[in-house]
């Protein structure tokens, strides 16, 4: 039930993040003030889901959302890895990423 | 009450059900010689062979399953509008409809028939026949394997991989925060079948709201193979139920099946929901959705406006359009099966019989109660029990009216005879029927219903000439007959004309001469000339043939209408066309009568046929004496006085009265010594013993236990014309 993100900055507008942990209904909430914060100041998020335990369909939700918003807004997010309950919903679910 | 009891009765019910089917499926063929691309009627007969075919499987007759299911396939090409009602298609269906019926014969009779050789011919041939139109050889059907080749085109269709399950699923707000993942449920979508698509919708977020990742917003359109029942699907997200909306959408074979399950159902709930549900179409929770759906609708917008099911299910994408149209086919089908036979009770005629004289003897006591209690001149008592007479009154007039029943089917069965005999007569006949509602009792329609077709089948025989003929008399090419029924003074009257050549006056006068009913160079009036037709053994067709023209016929058509306590008479203008003018009772078991008094006896009079009744001075009758007519208000009037006609002798009242009656537009007049008032006569047939007595009809008990012989009004009036010498007016007329 917990998550851990390592976050890097890559150059000035582009964070990449390492998530640990899970991202499900009951740590979406932080994770989107998290994000939210982070989309603000920089054009593009890139997120490495390679050691994510549970992901859920809250947590497909917020990322999906997540990226929503950065489309309008003229900016990016990218999932660079992915674990196998990552990969479970998105192949399941589809994706705009 | 045994199984085998139960079973004979289910049986009994099947050949009346599978006879008034024929009746259908000869009216449909009818019908459609004149209207070959009427679908409703197409369908209608389609309607009633697959009834047949169905029940006669259920119950164990194999040979018409088997004959029926042929002609089916047929009927369901036509249906389809694959091919198209011709003139030999259509002889070829009629032929089929008389060999089914032959093997109900068969099958109905006591003893135990075997299937002639000349039969099993003659359904080879037929059906050799019908596998012209329905496009199989006669190898395939002779197995009748039909079952399996469904199967195969079914799989054909399913495996094309072109049509998938629609499922849309949206989710509540709070689906995540009640521990609710959409993923397990949707995964398992694969186990069950193939998910070909999914497409993640994301719910709309307004600006003004914060998204809360906790909130679910998803929803998913997915695309899926399977060869499951909607039921199965949605017992997928059972779990889920609550904090979910789904909508599956068949697949359009599914809909093709659905409109076939639609179809075939033989009985099925009148309610769309209801037909959908039991067919698969929708589910019960889908329903329960949608008619929550249109009450809250109606609730908002007014009853007025309230929203068609069917609409509500395909807006909403439950229930393709077509699987729609088809169920509310099937649902006005049903609507009309239901007027026809949902309604009706089948009750064996004996119980109903049994009734009516109970009912007779009902109404002889209350009469009889009613006089005692008028005796004591207690007024609450015949206050109550006037009421109770009323109440009898009503009783005996349901009663009576149960037996009743149109006679359209009995006309509508003519159709056919007038169609087969005109075509072997070369002749061209319609059959036009009007007032096919008239009500009769069962008993008589069914006594009137040979003396009937008689009169049709001389109509066509020698009353209508064939079109060449017709054409150089300047009439049109296409002869009609006329059927006709309407009620008049508490009688029915039934009239068969024709527009055909109409009587020869002179060769029934050489006839009549012939068979010395008349004296040569008698003059005869045409009418009573030919009344003369109805004479035994007096025929004027030129040649036998093996219709009509045998002699035997028209006698006994009079006999047997007089059986009836009816008369007949015709009219005929040469050139112009013949009718035939029927006069019956309604019923032949329990009148409204009017009860005289002659020389202390009680006479009863029906009560339909008393025009008025007034008393007459005696000054009045001296004037008149000597003659047999009386001026009633200045119109002349022929009378008979009952004390005159029964010789009786004792001294007669200061005054007299007179009744004056009707029947079959007859009026005559006869003195009786006392008008006593109504009563409801139950007519008991009198014994044979009093068989010469031709001026009564029967006798009935009153209320005090006395006898009052009923008087046969029509004799008495035939009686009092001939005493007077004297023909009322009677016009029969040609019914246009």
């Amino acid at each position: 039930m917990k998550l851990k993100a390592v976050k890097t900055k890559q150059n000035s507008d582009i964070v990449r993040y390492k998530f640990e942990g899970d991202i499900t209904i009951y740590t979406v909430r932080k994770l989107k003030k998290l994000l939210m914060k982070d989309l603000e100041k920089n054009t593009k998020l890139e997120f490495d889901f390679q050691k994510i335990d549970k992901f859920d369909s809250a947590g497909f939700q917020l990322i999906e959302y997540m990226s929503n918003i950065a489309e309008k807004e003229g900016k990016e997010i990218q999932i660079t890895q992915r674990s196998d309950s990552v990969s479970r919903i998105y192949d399941l679910y589809g994706t705009s990423i | 009450m045994s199984n085998n009891y139960n079973m004979e009765n289910a049986r009994q019910t099947f050949f009346i059900e599978s006879r008034e089917m024929l009746d259908e499926m000869e009216r449909c063929l009818l019908e459609l010689e004149k209207n070959n691309d009427d679908e409703e009627i197409i369908n209608a007969l389609f309607r009633s062979v697959h009834t047949i075919k169905g029940s006669s499987g259920m119950f164990g007759y194999h040979d018409i399953e088997k004959f029926t299911h042929v002609v089916e396939n047929v009927l369901d090409k036509l249906r389809n509008g694959d091919i198209e009602i011709d003139s030999s298609l259509s002889a070829l269906l009629f032929k089929s409809h008389d060999y089914i019926s032959e093997l109900f014969d068969l099958h109905t009779s006591d003893e135990e028939n075997e299937i002639t050789s000349e039969m099993k011919e003659r359904m080879d041939s037929l059906i050799a026949g019908l596998h012209v139109y329905s496009g199989k050889n006669k190898e395939e059907s002779a197995a009748f394997k039909e079952q399996p080749e469904e199967k195969d085109e079914k799989q054909e269709t399913r495996g094309n991989g072109k049509d998938y399950w629609h499922i849309s699923l949206r989710f509540n707000e709070n689906v995540f925060r009640d521990s609710l993942d959409p993923y397990p449920f949707i995964s398992y979508l694969g186990e069950i079948g193939k998910i070909v698509q999914i497409k993640t919708i994301f719910d709309e977020i307004s600006e003004d709201k914060e998204m809360d990742p906790e909130n679910c917003y998803l929803g998913f359109e997915i695309s899926f193979h399977g060869d499951v029942s909607k039921s199965t699907i949605e017992d997928v997200f059972d779990f889920v139920k609550e904090d979910c909306e789904i909508r599956i959408l068949p697949p359009d074979s599914s809909a093709e099946k659905y409109i076939e399950l639609i179809n075939d159902m033989p009985r099925m709930s009148e309610r769309i929901g209801e037909m959908l549900v039991s067919i698969g179409s929708i589910t019960e929770k889908e329903l329960e959705q949608a008619l929550k759906m249109q009450k809250l609708q109606s609730a908002s917008d007014g009853p007025d406006k309230k929203l068609l099911l069917g609409d509500i299910l395909v807006n909403n994408n439950l229930v393709h359009k077509k699987v729609i149209d088809a169920a509310l086919n099937k649902q006005n089908d049903l609507k009309k099966i239901d007027k026809k036979n949902l309604n009706l009770l089948r009750v064996n005629a004996e119980k109903i019989n049994e009734l009516i004289n109970l009912i007779g003897e009902f109404v002889i006591k209350g009469s009889n109660v009613r006089q005692l209690v008028e005796k004591t001149g207690d007024g609450e008592l015949i206050e109550s029990v006037s009421d109770m007479t009323r109440l009898i009154e009503d009783i005996r007039d349901n009663t009576m009216s149960i037996r009743m029943v149109p006679i359209g089917d009995t006309f509508n069965r003519y159709q056919r005879v007038v169609r087969d005999l005109s075509r072997e007569k070369g002749k061209e006949i319609e059959l036009v029927i009007a007032g096919g509602d008239t009500e009769l009792d069962k008993t008589l329609i069914d006594k009137i219903s040979d003396p009937l077709i008689h009169l049709v089948r001389n109509a066509v025989d020698h009353g209508i000439g064939t079109p060449e003929e017709r054409i150089t008399k300047g009439k049109p090419r296409v002869g009609t007959i006329y059927l006709n029924a309407y009620n008049e003074m508490g009688s029915v009257v039934i009239v068969a004309s024709d527009d055909g050549n109409g009587l020869d006056r002179d060769s029934i006068y050489n006839k009549a001469v012939e068979l010395e009913f008349i004296q040569p160079g008698e003059t005869i009036s045409d009418n009573d000339l030919f009344q003369l037709i109805f004479e035994p053994g007096f025929s004027t067709a030129k040649e036998v043939s093996n219709i009509s023209g045998r002699g035997v016929g028209m006698d006994v058509v009079k006999r047997n209408i007089e059986a009836l306590q009816g008369s007949i008479t015709l009219e005929s203008t040469k050139g112009e066309g013949t009718a035939i003018k029927i006069h019956l009772p309604l019923t032949l078991a329990i009148i409204d009568g009017f009860m005289v008094q002659v020389g202390g006896y009680y006479y009863v009079i029906p009560q339909d046929m008393v025009v008025e009744c007034s008393d007459i001075s005696p000054e009045h009758m001296k004037v008149k004496e000597g003659g047999n007519f009386i001026s009633l208000r200045g119109n002349v009037l022929p009378y008979m006085r009952m004390r005159d006609f029964f010789d009786l002798t004792d001294k007669k009242p200061e005054r007299e009265n007179i009744i004056v009656v009707e029947y079959a537009s007859k009026i005559a007049g006869i003195v009786v010594d006392r008008p006593e008032g109504e009563v409801q006569a139950v007519i008991k047939p009198l014994g044979r013993i009093f068989g010469q007595l031709k001026w009564i009809s029967g006798a009935t008990i009153l209320g005090n236990g006395d006898v009052a012989l009923i008087l046969d009004i029509p004799k008495l009036i035939q009686l009092i014309e001939n005493k007077a010498g004297y023909k009322t007016e009677n016009s029969v007329g040609i019914v246009q």
